[in-house]
């Protein structure tokens, strides 16, 4: 019995293969909108993660970083310096903004770094300069190709304009890239003085960044001070929450695809097996094995269409973000069960229809010459 | 000793209904005897694959019942027959139905399946059947491969297989040459003389009437007596083709007469000139 199945699928090889890799097509397409979900998901949150800060300051009730802003008055450095078990404090100006690159505009971070401000810089720099003096900016490498733009030239953030004097690495998404200027520039951009935004705090051996957090908060007036983990959190929810509704419909898109498709290939087998099945109902087979046959049949084809995404979107994820700089492809264990899931539910919802045409199945075709 | 097998009372069988209604069967009885050999014929489209499929349990009739070794199959619904049909009967069609992905040798153990021991135990019954058919040679062969006659054959042998007592044949030579299907012919009579198995064949062949033990001739969906005098081989007025009038469908009335011919072509061909082609009395 089923070797029968198994003979039949291996004669209908091509129309069971096809069907599998279109049930695919539709799979790899919920993968790599997944992917590229979390990859600019995570981009959003890379400065907090590189920077590595054991506490953040912030002007109180602030929580977050990523489409926030913050202001705080900067003699609050000096207090925050003086708390015990600060080793040191780096401040920072930010703005969400836009800069002209190329022929568009590019959403981006702005920080503001000062004179001594390496420790908030650029954490890989691919050319040129690694930290900016006035008049200067460092932008992603990634718009060296996609914007085409090279050291040396001239970009605009409102009214201002930089020299590009330094490319550097990870710090790009669609969503949001990262650009470091000057902090006096920033300054006289936002037009502000006497303010910065947040404040990178380390803290010295041994101390715990909690205990430290909550001293700052209770011995510098109106800030808001967060641990490393909790800050990267607090971000990550937010690019999150962006997110989270687009993919799901794109996911869920993605999945009636693949139920439609399966569908129809489990559709054109039962019509090419109509004769078959008569004659297996007119040898005594019960109907309930033939469901099970088609449902055997269904998981076949769609753990098949699940090997046909993985293998294709191990491939295509390297490709693709070799092709396309711009897009940030992250493929996590998360993805890869996710989509095994879906198959699971493809398989389990493709054999409605088919079962209910086996059940319709006459064995009175098989008296028919 | 000669047991009944097979009874069936009033049977009655109706498709569709309203303007589209057709009494297929009507009022059908009879009994059958294991070791019986039993032929049915009849005029197209007289019931008698309608007949045969009630008595197989395929189909359930409007009303009337069915007695298989003693159990009442007329009242089983769809859940109780398959396993009726694995069991109690062997069916041989005209157009072989063997699955095509499947070796001659597992088409005949198919219905092993559904038998308690599986294939395992039918395997030397598989080698036997398939020794006395003689289709050794064939017996790892794909259906697409083997002759007309193999087919039927091995479709034979997969009938048999789970040693049913009754096996219900649809015009088994139908689509075979005339001396592949007196082999088959033959096979099934020595299945019911020599195996006790009762034996329901429908056929056109006239040959196979010197091996049957009883003809029933069905009628509109009714069991007649043979009108003898109706058998008989005439030619078709236009093109001189021999045809059987007991088979012919194609009839028309011309005056007091009723002649038969052998295609539509020649019976439209005599409706434009009837006294060119009218035969002699
Ligand atoms: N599913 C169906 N629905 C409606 N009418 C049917 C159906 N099956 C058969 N019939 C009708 O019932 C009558 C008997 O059909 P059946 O197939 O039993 O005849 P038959 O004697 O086997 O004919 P043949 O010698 O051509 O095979 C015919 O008039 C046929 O048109
Ligand atoms: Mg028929």
């Amino acid at each position: 019995m089923y070797k029968w199945l198994w003979q039949t699928l291996w004669q209908q090889k091509t129309g069971v293969l096809s069907g599998a890799g279109s049930v695919a097509v539709a799979l790899v397409l919920v993968v790599i909108m997944d992917a590229s979900f979390v990859g600019e998901s995570r981009q959003t949150i890379a400065y907090i993660e590189k920077m590595r800060a054991d506490v953040w300051v912030m002007q109180h009730g602030v929580s977050n970083m990523h489409m926030a802003s913050s202001y705080v008055w900067d003699w609050k450095l000096t207090k925050v310096r003086q708390v015990a078990g600060v080793k040191r404090a780096t401040p920072i100006l930010y703005m969400n903004s836009v800069f002209a690159a190329g022929k568009r505009n590019w959403f981006s971070y702005v920080i503001g770094l000062p004179e001594d401000g390496q420790r908030a810089g650029p954490w890989a720099v691919s050319s040129g300069k690694a930290f900016p003096a006035r008049g200067e900016i460092l932008l992603p490498q990634v718009l060296e190709k996609a914007a085409g733009i090279k050291l040396g030239d001239m970009t605009r953030i409102g009214d201002h304009s930089f020299r590009i004097v330094g490319f550097t690495r990870d710090t790009f998404s669609m969503s949001n890239s990262i650009a470091f200027v000057s902090f006096d520039d920033l300054q006289d951009l936002i037009a502000v003085s006497g303010s910065l935004s947040y404040i990178l705090v380390d803290a010295e051996e041994g101390v715990d960044a909690k205990a430290l957090a909550t001293r700052i908060e209770s011995e510098v007036d109106k800030v808001t001070a967060i641990t490393h983990e909790q800050f990267l959190a607090n971000d990550y929810q937010i690019g999150l929450l962006m997110g989270a509704e687009v993919l799901s419909i794109m996911t869920l898109i993605g999945i009636i695809l693949a139920v439609l498709i399966a569908v129809f290939t489990a559709y054109l087998q039962v019509d090419r097996c109509r004769r078959e099945l008569a004659i297996l109902k007119t040898v005594g087979f019960p109907n309930r094995t033939l469901y099970g046959m088609m449902l055997l049949q269904s998981m076949i084809i769609s753990l098949l269409a699940l090997i046909f995404t993985l293998v294709s979107v191990f491939i295509l994820t390297p490709l693709l973000t070799a092709l396309v700089p711009m897009i940030n492809l992250v493929l996590t264990e998360a993805i890869l069960l996710r989509v095994s899931y879906i198959a699971l539910l493809v398989s389990l919802l493709a054999v409605i229809p088919p079962a209910w045409m086996v059940a319709r199945v006459d064995p009175l075709t098989a008296f028919k010459v | 000793m000669v047991s009944t097998i097979l009874s069936a009372s009033h049977l009655h069988k109706e498709y569709g209904s309203g303007n589209t209604r057709v009494v297929a069967v009507d009022d059908v009885s009879m009994e059958i005897a294991t070791g019986e050999l039993v032929l049915i014929m009849g005029p197209s489209g007289s019931g008698k694959t309608t007949l045969l499929s009630m008595l197989g349990g395929i189909l359930t009739p409007s009303s009337g019942r069915i007695l298989l070794a003693g159990l009442d199959i007329s009242s089983m619904n769809e859940a109780q027959l398959p396993a009726i049909r694995a069991a109690k009967v062997g069916f041989i069609f005209q157009a072989f139905n063997l699955l095509d992905a499947l070796s001659a040798r597992d088409n005949i153990l198919l219905p092993a399946h559904l038998m308690p021991g599986g294939i395992k135990a039918a395997a030397p019954r598989a080698d036997d059947l398939i020794r006395r058919l003689g289709i050794e040679k064939r017996q790892h062969a794909l259906p697409g491969t083997l002759s007309g006659g193999e087919k039927q054959r091995v479709a034979i042998a997969r009938a048999l297989i789970n040693q049913p007592p009754l096996i219900l044949a649809d015009e088994p030579t139908g689509n075979l040459d005339s001396q592949s299907g007196l082999e088959v012919m033959m096979v099934l009579r020595d299945i019911a003389r020599d195996e006790g198995r009762a034996v329901i064949l429908v056929t056109h062949d006239p040959r196979v009437e010197a091996i049957a033990d009883r003809i029933l001739w069905l009628e509109d969906g009714v069991l007649r007596d043979r009108r003898e005098e109706q058998h008989q081989w005439l030619n078709c007025p236009v093109c001189r083709m021999k045809i059987d009038t007991w088979n012919a469908k194609i009839r028309h009335r011309a005056g007091q007469r009723e002649l038969v011919f052998c295609t539509e072509q020649c019976k439209q061909k005599f409706i434009q000139q009837p006294e060119r082609y009218m035969p002699a009395e």
